[in-house]
């Protein structure tokens, strides 16, 4: 009779623990990275002569439902994701100052000093004409200039975004250091931390979103992760990540206290060291090839043409400053528009034939095969193409995420319809124990009453 | 399949999200009139407007000079109009005094007449557009012909040899006048020197030697008359220079058109299309998320 007390005290007890379980899945639905929980009950009974005695129920188990396979999959589509968020993002904040929807670049304004000497050809004597001129290339020179500042001020922020992120990659780092230690004293004791596995879970999907990494799994229970085949964070601590950049150079590398370089290429701190060593510079050398092919290919043509006023042969340019940073027209030109060479003989004043010649070198495909506003052009789209290029990239790589996303929480998420049900089946279950109880009690009492 | 509220939530926001990023694009396509503004819209057509706007502009600037070089060719060639009445009066005059009824006293008056002529033609040719003298060549900043006792024919000569020219095309250049040099030499002398000797004959009562410069001024007429008709072809072909890069503008600017502007059937029928699924998600999404067991506990 005793075992009546038994069965229905384990039949208490287990509801209300399965019952905890439920309600934690309830107020975690939304939790990132919480993975669901299920209780598994088994029977408790005993083998006496000739039967089996039912004991009551117990809890065996509770059991985390999460697919680790289809994490380490997530980890690597949102470190290749944020890879080229991160890059688009720098490529928009550079397309918006390499092109306007108004017009006004780079291309308009070579083209603009092409037409001015192209108006000097037909009217080489005309004062205005060659205000114009002179004007329109002191536009293409402060254009180049502004070009070139908006660039290197982007890879002055990306510098120190990039240095930010080292940081949160530290920190992350940290943080997982102490997750593992709890999950190591945990297994030591032969128990579960589930609370520290969801959350080195939500931790090592915000690390993919920062830097590539490959992640082992050790015996003890611990996470071990690796950056680039350097092992940054081992089972029981954490290395610190120093950024080492030389802005001159345009070298950005990330060590270990131990002097090992760490080679990172992917997340966002890979698309900033990316962008920060080479997409970046790249740009600035091709507008630094315009400007050298600007000043080279002009002072070349109109020092053999004559002036109005005498017949010395001046650069148009300025040969010292061959870079789009300080490209210049030469100062004499500038004090004397006069001295803009449109003849090819000299004291010729209605001579436009040098003029003609600057005009056509429009048509000359000076720079790597490609007429010069064609090469303006081009750089000035850069930035979009490269933008549009990854942004169908994304499309495709953030179908893939939700694909994950989707079997992930089929498997790992919370439906809170299911753990309504389930709490009101373990309600049902411990209303059930209890009137067992108080059908035991009244038997006793019923006994005790015939003993009276 | 278990289908959780957080997945449903996460689909629905995202179906919105890529809803109104599309609405977004639809309607700052509609609102700008052009699909295509940065070249992220479309890197290709992007670029290849850009390089036709180029063409364009270059084709601009040769309409322009055209103008420029039609403005002083139509100057230059009233200038010759005017020459050739003038030489036409000189020959007048020549034949008058070569006949024998004129007397002495009458071709003396003759002679002056005519000098009064030639100062007009000097100053005639030395017409200017701007501070560009027309008839100078390529000297264009200095006059081209000056009264001078002691030149030919007594009009001194600053022309250059060269024609001042304009850029009206790729590697295409066009006259736009004609050099002093060639001017005055009519291929039976000097066009002054002419003048001259029709004066020095006048004067000196020579009917002989006035017949014989009969021919001389008819090649000088001819001489003028060749070179303003060879003007004229020149405006001519810059009249149909301006004419083509007008038309040809107009097909780079359709060219243009059709790959950066908006096809407004097109967005509008897509924003309907954007509406529609908007509205239905929003609604779906309502109705869907108040439905839970929670009401029936």
């Amino acid at each position: 009779m005793k075992t009546l007390f038994e069965i229905s005290r384990s039949g208490l007890r287990t509801a209300e623990r399965a019952l905890s379980v439920t309600s934690n899945n309830i107020v975690n639905a939304d939790t990132p990275g919480y993975t669901r929980q299920r209780v598994e009950q088994a029977p408790i009974g005993m083998q006496k002569t000739h039967f089996h005695a039912g004991l009551g129920v117990n809890i065996v188990d509770v059991s985390r439902l999460r697919n680790s396979m289809n994490d380490v999959l997530m980890n690597e589509k949102r470190q290749e994701m944020a890879f080229m968020q991160e890059k688009a993002r720098v490529f928009e904040q550079l397309e918006a100052s390499m092109a306007t929807d108004t017009g006004g670049d780079l291309d308009l304004r070579i083209s603009r000093l092409f037409d001015a000497f192209s108006s000097l050809s037909a009217d080489p004597q005309d004062l205005s004409v060659r205000n114009n001129l002179v004007s329109e290339a002191t536009q293409l020179t402060a254009k180049l200039g502004d070009l070139n500042r908006n660039i290197e001020r982007t890879s002055e922020l990306l510098m120190g975004s990039a240095i930010k992120t080292v940081n949160s990659v530290n920190t992350v780092l940290k943080e997982v250091e102490n997750l593992n230690k709890s999950i190591k004293l945990a297994q030591a004791q032969g128990k579960e931390d589930r609370a520290a596995l969801d959350q080195r879970v939500q931790k090592l999907s915000e690390l993919s979103k920062l830097v590539d990494f490959e992640t082992n799994i050790t015996d003890t229970g611990a996470v071990e992760i690796q950056v680039g085949g350097i092992k940054v964070l081992d089972e029981n601590k954490a290395s610190v990540l120093k950024p080492d950049i030389n802005d001159v150079d345009k070298d950005f590398r990330l060590r270990l206290e131990n002097g090992k370089t760490v080679n990172v290429s992917g997340g966002k701190l890979g698309a900033e060291i990316e962008m920060f060593e080479k997409n970046i510079p790249d740009m600035k050398s091709s507008l630094d090839k315009i400007a050298e092919k600007l000043v080279t290919e002009f002072n070349a043509i109109h020092m053999q043409g004559y002036g109005l006023e005498d017949d010395t042969a001046r650069n148009f340019f300025n040969p010292d400053y061959t870079t789009a940073s300080d490209i210049r027209v030469n100062s004499a030109i500038l004090n004397n528009h006069n001295h803009i060479a449109a003849s090819a003989e000299a004291g010729e004043a209605g001579n436009g034939d040098l003029a003609a010649m600057l005009a056509d070198l429009r048509n000359k495909p000076v720079l790597n095969g490609r007429k010069l506003v064609d090469s303006a052009v081009s750089i000035i789209s850069t930035p979009g193409s490269e933008l549009s290029n990854l942004r169908s990239q994304m499309e495709t790589r953030e179908a893939e995420i939700h694909m994950l996303n989707i079997q992930q929480e089929r498997e790992a998420g919370v439906n809170i319809d299911e753990e309504l049900s389930q709490m009101i089946k373990y309600q049902n279950a411990y209303q059930g124990a209890a009137r067992v109880m108080s059908a035991a009690q009244q038997m006793y009492d019923t006994l005790i009453s015939i003993v009276r | 399949m278990r289908v959780t509220q957080q997945l449903l939530f996460g689909n629905f926001m995202r179906d919105i999200n890529k809803n109104r990023g599309e609405m977004g694009k639809i309607q700052s396509v509609l609102s700008s009139g052009k699909k295509v503004r940065m070249p992220s819209h479309g890197p290709v057509e992007f670029q290849r407007s850009r390089i036709i706007e180029e063409n364009i502009r270059k084709e601009e600037q040769f309409q322009n000079n055209v103008s420029t070089g039609l403005r002083q060719s139509r100057m230059a060639q009233e200038a010759l109009d005017e020459t050739i009445d003038r030489l036409i009066e000189v020959k007048g005059k020549l034949v008058q005094g070569a006949t024998g009824t004129s007397n002495s006293q009458v071709r003396e008056t003759m002679a002056r007449e005519i000098e009064g002529i030639r100062d007009t033609l000097v100053s005639t040719l030395n017409v200017s557009s701007g501070d560009r003298y027309l008839f100078a060549g390529t000297n264009s900043g200095i006059l081209p012909f000056e009264l001078d006792e002691t030149e030919v024919g007594g009009v001194g000569n600053n022309s250059s040899n060269t024609n001042p020219k304009i850029l009206a095309g790729d590697g295409v250049t066009l006259d736009i006048s004609i050099n002093g040099v060639e001017l005055r030499d009519t291929g039976a002398g000097d066009l002054f020197g002419i003048i001259d000797n029709i004066i020095t004959a006048l004067d000196a009562d020579d009917t002989v030697a006035l017949n014989q410069l009969l021919p001389d001024a008819d090649r000088a007429i001819e001489h003028v008359t060749n070179q303003a008709s060879k003007l004229g072809t020149n405006i001519n072909r810059m009249e149909f220079l301006f004419e083509q890069y007008e038309s040809s503008k107009i097909a780079q600017h359709a060219e243009i058109s059709n790959m950066v502007d908006t096809d407004y059937a097109q967005a509008f029928s897509d924003l309907q299309r954007n509406q529609i699924a908007y509205e239905s998600a929003m609604a779906v999404h309502t109705t869907m998320f108040s439905n839970s067991l929670l009401d029936y506990l």
